[in-house]
């Protein structure tokens, strides 16, 4: 499989401490990535991905790390992305001097992340003044809502971004980091209630303050210490290296070309029946995790998707070609 | 006239398959599910 974009969560500080936050971040939270293992992680990853995203924590806390490493992206000739929580467009005026910024640094799309969370801190007006800045560039703006689409945040957000015409992506909330203690536990561990679908996070592989690099920019990061979904960056290896490791990985291409729904075929029934009970809700990340965390499965699934192994990756390759077909489609 | 990389940095070919059948495998919905949003 080919990656997608590679994120550098510069730190783990942010000045929200919002209750679904799969980073657990908060102002309180501390580590950050230094220049050093950021521009090394970056130029070995090159090959690797088509693009760099800033994510966090928030980005702009850390500002200089943000723009060094949005500039090293452009440098490289690649796609650079940043998540931000927008704090800083509570002006007009500063939302066009950061966006006027932003954008002569080289960024290519600005993600802002607004729901019943984020609108705590970030009012409908600095949201509006941010999205109206960003019009003004040549940055491609994106609006990521996360929750269940029946509230004011939502409504705000679909408004905005229809008048601006600009992307909203909507999420659920997940039963990870602080997100556990918000999503109720399942009535039934019903795994036929889980998307049959392929993931589109896979793909995006994410390095933490800790050095730790996960494949999977999802709820990955306290994944068991043999997860697939934990690439080895952290005994030494260079991210490059790592990513490559990844992507001839039957687990990981099988989940990116069909879910990980599919893998349960490839069980015994004793593992099944564990990995099922262990199921924190019924989406596609809950079974992943149990999936991946569980080292008996973990080991069943080498053993038998083993002789396929270069059929996935080669049908990874034939997915990826056709979904970029269908985007390039819908953007006509 | 153009310098030869050397045969180990050149890519090894270790199966081909044809594409015809990798299409009939692919999943009936391709569009990939986006469940979280760290990165963009």
């Amino acid at each position: 499989m080919r990656y997608n974009t590679l994120g550098i969560q510069v730190t783990n500080t942010c000045n929200m401490a919002c209750p679904h936050c799969i980073t657990d971040s908060s102002p309180s939270a501390r580590g950050d990535l230094d220049w050093d293992e950021i521009e090394r992680a970056i130029r070995s990853a090159a090959s690797h991905v088509d693009g760099i995203c800033v994510t966090g924590g928030e980005p702009l806390l850390k500002r200089e790390l943000t723009f060094g490493i949005i500039r090293l992206t452009r440098e490289l000739g690649l796609r650079s992305s940043m998540v931000t929580n927008g704090y800083w467009s509570r002006t007009r005026q500063t939302a066009e001097r950061i966006m006027g910024e932003l954008d002569a640094a080289g960024l290519d799309k600005l993600a802002v992340s607004y729901d019943q969370f984020h609108d705590r801190l970030v009012s409908p007006v600095s949201l509006e003044q941010l999205v109206q800045a960003g019009a003004a560039t040549s940055m491609e703006l994106q609006i990521q809502y996360c929750g269940a689409r029946q509230d004011t945040a939502y409504h705000t957000a679909r408004d905005v971004a229809d008048r601006y015409d600009i992307e909203l992506t909507t999420a659920e909330v997940l039963p990870f980091g602080r997100g556990r203690d918000l999503v109720a536990a399942p009535v039934t561990n019903d795994v036929d209630a889980v998307p049959n679908e392929p993931c589109g996070v896979v793909t995006r592989p994410v390095l933490t303050p800790e050095g730790e690099l996960f494949t999977c920019c999802g709820p990955a990061r306290d994944a068991d210490s043999t997860s697939p979904l934990r690439l080895p960056a952290a005994s030494g290896t260079e991210v490059g290296d790592a990513l490559g490791s990844g992507e001839t990985s039957s687990i990981l291409n099988v989940i990116h070309n069909h879910g990980p729904r599919s893998l349960l075929d490839q069980l015994s029934e004793e593992t099944r029946a564990r990995v099922t009970e262990n199921l924190r809700d019924t989406s596609m990340c809950s079974l992943c995790r149990a999936i991946t965390d569980d080292r008996e499965a973990v080991a069943e699934l080498n053993a038998s998707l083993a002789s396929e192994q270069y059929r996935h990756v080669a049908l990874a390759a034939v997915l990826r070609q056709t979904q970029d077909t269908l985007t390039t489609d819908t953007e006509r | 006239m153009h310098e030869e990389s050397e045969p180990s940095e050149r890519p090894a070919v270790v199966a081909t398959f044809s594409k015809e059948d990798l299409v009939n495998d692919l999943p009936e919905v391709v569009t990939p599910h986006i469940h979280t949003v760290q990165n963009s």
